[in-house]
């Protein structure tokens, strides 16, 4: 019977053989694939520190010492780019994390059901926008806001701060805060959420039934449950924000210089490279933008490693947050 | 005051500064949103999607070639960001509990989050600086660069979700384990597989820093792998910064038709993810 | 009558816990054989080693010996594969697999191995499918989804896919824990019908369905063999004290 045969192939020696060896092939496949990745990661290390070579051994430690960004008298010191990068960075998230917590607590926790998903949605759609687009609104839309109405008023009422001290161009490091803000506010907000959605209920019925006020069971019981989660997407956010690049070089000025006023224009690590990449001109200068951006990755990589086992070691080894 | 309504009123005060940071947070986006809209909704019109850019300070014209040229770069990044990530997936989710999956799972997490410009910096590198010019192909190769993360994790993620007694009725009929996994679970997992791959789809078309030296950005008509090519996101940025209205004009209409491809992609995942069983069955879970 | 497996000495680990302890035990043709005994007693894993399906399970290991017609199925050189070739299972729930229609079920064993002719995969489907008795309900819409059936028809469709690899050795998981009394009624008969061409082992909670239809039976507790005989003698004159007590319901 013809039926017959084809079971019979199946079962022949020779399938099995087959099946045996591509089950292997599949195996290897796979590593080699998974071990791309790995290779990856590893070759941006080595790529970034064989080709900023020059600028590692003409500068050595100088260049993240020295504030002379100086490309035309071939000077690559890179400090106040660092410093633009951090200033910018602690900006945005001095504002976002309060906010941030705040939108997420009442989100989860005060927040009648019809709002939830409107907002919830609004706070993703956000997070999708890309960094361009929300560079063009900082150009067109918050420089001026901030040129013309905000930075006076801040001037005017806390001008005896150095921070606020004299006039505003529109660009600068305030501005790039501010747009900073707005695009890790979407990442905070969705994250914390997603960790205040696993604090079991029991916690906050046993705290409700200790006669906790609805503030006091976020405070001492939601909260400190979920303080390690958020503490860890917090650290994330910092590090999204030390390498966010397209927005920030649209609205810090880019300018390599150090000063107290969040008035005036900054430049960033990110920025540097974006803007400078293309028309360097020399060895030596493509040499320091990439010892830039091979700093930058240290730092990123660092956070975000931080960030990761931190979240991994709450989420109990495997069992990955959705972050 | 007793200490009771003291504490309530800190309530009352706590909880109404969380309602204050929504307002805080709602209103700017929504300026962000409507802004967009409004300028780029009276910046649109067929001459963008039809016309070549016109000379430097000239008005008129359109990004056809930058619509173009970011489809193709985004199909360059796709053939590599899904190869790897969904193989990548496969090996942590089935292969993936010893050490070594581990590192990749931990090297792969921290590659989603590295600066998008680091990875530019990369792909001139090995690719641009060896050929000794910009390429679309250095382009795609980055934003591909960028999808593998966020496609091995749905993946792995996706096929975890796929019921064991799924993989062992097919075992005990005597199916391999590569068609096992291909045929069985892969299948039943590809809804979810798909929405990964569109997120990271969403993710790399919004990209302008990895590609502003590595496909670097063209004014003229190119479908050539091995030729500079221009992208909408880059083609935005060029727009905002020149000092020309009309280019000013232009970058709203591009950011308007951006946000549409990137919002439509996002959609269609989340419409995928609802469709899929398996998304489903997690969430209720 | 002939054995078609024998088991010596079968010990299986989870991680560090011993879940079955030196089983010997062996398994006629033609006839079905149940296992009983209280919910994890091992009866799963029992015949989750007969298949080699147990290995599958991270931290999962055996010792001991297998044999299917006097061969060590944990012999070196023997593939898995092939022996779940030889060695059908049903599982406790129904599990067609859900992206697939129902032809496609029955089919899997062939078509995910690479067998695509149709001509012979048709006749191999309606006769596995009349072997299962669900050829008649599903002959008009063999292209809906296999999860589309009713439990009972799903748990047939299981059995049919089974079938259709054609197995010597036919082991059941506790396949009637997820029906209703009609659908387990009628996988019942289709057990006295399949005996004729198979060794069927069934796993079962059930003390009347293994005194309805199998010829011998095995009491499981604690990861031991306690007590293999015919059944009617298991039912109305156990050996061992334990066997009594599970059987008159005195505990489990």
């Amino acid at each position: 019977m013809a039926a017959d045969s084809i079971v019979k192939r199946l079962k022949a020696p020779g399938a099995l053989a087959r099946g045996r060896l591509a089950d292997r092939a599949f195996f290897i496949a796979t590593f080699i694939f998974a071990g791309l990745v790995l290779l990856i990661v590893a070759a941006i290390f080595i790529e970034l520190a064989v080709m900023s070579w020059p600028s590692l051994i003409k500068f050595g430690p100088r260049f993240i010492t020295s504030s002379d960004w100086d490309p035309v008298a071939g000077k690559f010191g890179a400090l106040p780019l660092i410093f633009g990068t951090v200033a910018s960075s602690v900006i945005a998230l001095l504002l976002a994390v309060p906010l941030g917590l705040g939108v997420a607590v009442f989100l989860s926790e005060v927040s009648p059901p019809w709002l939830k998903t409107p907002v919830g949605f609004l706070v993703e759609l956000l997070a999708g926008i890309p960094s361009v687009i929300y560079g063009l609104w900082g150009i067109f839309v918050l420089a001026p806001l901030v040129m013309n109405h905000l930075a006076p008023w801040l001037n005017h009422y806390f001008g005896w701060l150095p921070l606020f001290r004299g006039t505003s161009y529109g660009v600068g490091l305030l501005t790039a805060g501010l747009i900073l803000t707005l695009m890790v506010l979407p990442f905070i907000t969705s994250v914390s959420r997603e960790i205040l959605a696993t604090v079991p209920r029991d916690q906050r019925e046993a705290a409700l039934a200790l006669g906790m006020t609805r503030w006091e069971v976020i405070r001492h019981a939601v909260l400190p449950y979920g303080r390690v989660g958020i503490i860890g997407a917090v650290i994330l956010a910092l590090g999204r924000a030390l390498g966010e690049t397209m927005a920030v070089t649209m609205v810090i000025g880019n300018t390599p210089r150090i000063s107290a006023s969040l008035f005036n224009p900054a430049y960033s690590m990110a920025a540097v490279i974006a803007n400078e990449f293309t028309e360097a001109s020399s060895r030596l200068y493509v040499s320091a933008l990439i010892e830039v951006g091979l700093v930058l990755f240290g730092v990123t990589f660092l956070v975000n490693a931080a960030a990761r086992l931190l979240i991994w070691r709450v989420g109990g080894g495997q069992k990955r947050a959705r972050v | 005051m007793n200490p009771y309504n003291r504490r309530r009123l800190v309530s009352r005060i706590m909880l109404g500064l969380c309602a204050a940071s929504v307002v805080v947070v709602v209103v700017p986006l929504l300026l962000i949103i409507g802004y967009l809209i409004y300028q780029g909704i009276s910046s649109v019109n067929l001459a963008l999607f039809t016309q070549m850019p016109k000379p430097v300070g000239e008005s008129g014209g359109g990004m056809a070639n930058a619509i173009a040229g970011s489809l193709l770069l985004l199909g360059l990044a796709s053939g590599f960001g899904m190869v790897v990530g969904v193989m990548t997936g496969i090996y942590l989710a089935e292969f993936g509990d010893n050490k070594f999956g581990f590192i990749v799972r931990f090297l792969s997490e921290t590659l989603n989050s590295t600066p998008s410009i680091i990875i530019g910096i990369f792909a001139y590198t090995i690719i641009v600086a060896p050929m000794r010019h910009f390429s679309a192909l250095a382009g795609g190769f980055a934003l591909g660069v960028i999808m593998v993360p966020i496609i091995a994790r749905t993946t792995e993620d996706m096929i975890r979700l796929v019921p064991t007694s799924l993989r062992e009725a097919s075992l005990a009929l005597g199916v391999n384990k590569w068609r096992t996994i291909f045929r069985v679970v892969l299948r039943t997992a590809s809804p979810g597989i798909l929405t990964g791959i569109m997120l990271a789809l969403a993710r790399a078309a919004g990209e302008t820093a990895p590609l502003l030296f590595t496909a670097l950005g063209s004014r003229f008509w190119s479908l050539s792998v091995s030729e500079p090519i221009s992208s909408l996101p880059v083609q935005i940025y060029t727009y905002a910064i020149s000092p020309y209205e009309d280019w000013h004009r232009q970058a709203w209409a591009g950011a308007l038709i951006l946000i549409g491809i990137v919002v439509l992609i996002g959609l269609a995942a989340r419409f995928l993810a609802a469709r899929s069983s398996l998304v489903r069955g997690a969430r209720r879970r | 009558m002939k054995n078609r497996v024998e088991v010596h000495d079968l010990s299986a680990w989870f991680d560090e816990q011993q879940v079955l302890f030196d089983i010997n035990v062996a398994i006629e043709d033609k006839c079905v054989t149940a296992i009983i005994g209280p919910s994890g007693c091992g009866k799963s894993t029992f015949i989750r080693c007969v298949n080699r399906l147990h290995e599958t399970v991270p931290g999962a290991r055996m010792s001991g010996r297998v044999l299917l017609d006097k061969d060590d199925i944990y012999a070196q050189v023997v593939d898995p594969v092939a022996i779940r070739k030889r060695i059908g299972m049903v599982f406790q729930r129904p599990n067609p697999f859900p992206t697939m229609s129902i032809f496609d079920n029955v089919a899997a064993g062939l078509k995910l191995n690479g067998f695509r002719r149709s001509a012979e995969l048709q006749e191999i489907v309606q006769r596995s499918l009349e072997q299962a008795a669900l050829w008649d309900q599903v002959k008009d819409r063999l292209g809906e989804a296999g999860a589309s059936l009713s439990g009972g028809q799903q748990q047939r469709l299981c059995i049919a896919r089974a079938l259709a690899v054609e197995p010597e050795i036919l082991l059941m998981d506790e396949p009637c824990s997820a029906l209703d009394p009609a659908a387990t009624q009628r996988v019942e008969d289709l057990l006295v019908e399949l005996q004729n061409n198979y060794a069927i082992v069934i796993v079962t909670h059930n003390m009347q369905q293994a005194a309805r239809v199998s010829k011998y039976t095995g009491f499981f507790l604690n990861g031991g063999l306690i007590e293999f005989d015919d059944t009617s003698r298991i039912f109305t004159n156990p050996q061992d004290k334990r066997t009594e007590d599970y059987i008159t319901g005195r505990f489990g």
